[in-house]
């Protein structure tokens, strides 16, 4: 299997389905309301 | 620093000048078929392609075994001066010439840094678009196709069904 010598060099860019940066991670935050109340 | 080593340098990647291109590329790849329905790369690099995945990353091995060849020192795939990198075919008329026994091929779309040569090309990222399987017929090859489908979400097509040599638009 021979795919021959370089001839160019290319940056192609990633077909529109492709995610090309990682998503950051979604961390839950819970609503004020159920946040419950420490007693003192 | 000798000539040698100078011109060995300036085709290391961080002195390569990468030109950007509006589209993903189109090629065909080569595989071999291990368990019924694992693709296997058919040179000696290291195995991604066993497990579906939505694309792969292309990882060179080779500087580790022979740095001397290319650079001497770790790199992102393809090394401008090396051989790694995802290998393919610029057309199906040369994966044809190439295929071999109990051997799949497909249709490949690369992005990425892609060194591009005479026949093919060499990128950093590949994912098969379909799969061909030149036995489709054998009576060995009962479900293959279906499940060769279903493991990496692609069509799997006979090298008689006209469709193998569809590019989409």
């Amino acid at each position: 299997m021979d795919i021959g010598i370089p001839e160019r060099y290319i940056e192609a860019p990633a077909p529109l389905d492709i995610p090309t940066e990682e998503e950051p991670e979604k961390v839950a935050v819970p609503a004020e309301e159920e946040l419950e109340e420490v007693p003192a | 620093m000798t000539k040698f080593w100078e011109e060995v340098i300036k085709t290391m990647p961080e002195h390569v000048y990468w030109e950007p291109v509006a589209e993903p590329l189109y090629g065909w790849r080569l595989w071999t078929r291990q368990n019924e329905i694992e693709l296997h790369p058919i040179a000696v690099t290291k195995d991604v392609w066993s497990e579906p995945k939505p694309f792969y990353t292309s990882r060179c091995e080779l500087y580790r075994k022979s740095g001397w060849t290319h650079g001497w020192t770790e790199h992102e795939a393809p090394g401008a001066n090396c051989s790694c990198g995802f290998w393919a075919f610029r057309n199906e008329e040369l994966v044809w010439a190439h295929v071999g026994p109990h051997q799949v091929f497909g249709l490949v779309q690369a992005w990425g840094k892609i060194v591009e040569c005479t026949f093919g090309f060499r990128a950093q990222y590949m994912r098969p678009v379909h799969l061909v399987l030149p036995d489709f017929n054998s009576i060995y090859m009962e479900r293959i196709p279906q499940r060769l489908s279903e493991r990496y979400n692609v069509p799997v097509y006979s090298r008689r069904d006209p469709e193998w040599k569809t590019i989409p638009s």
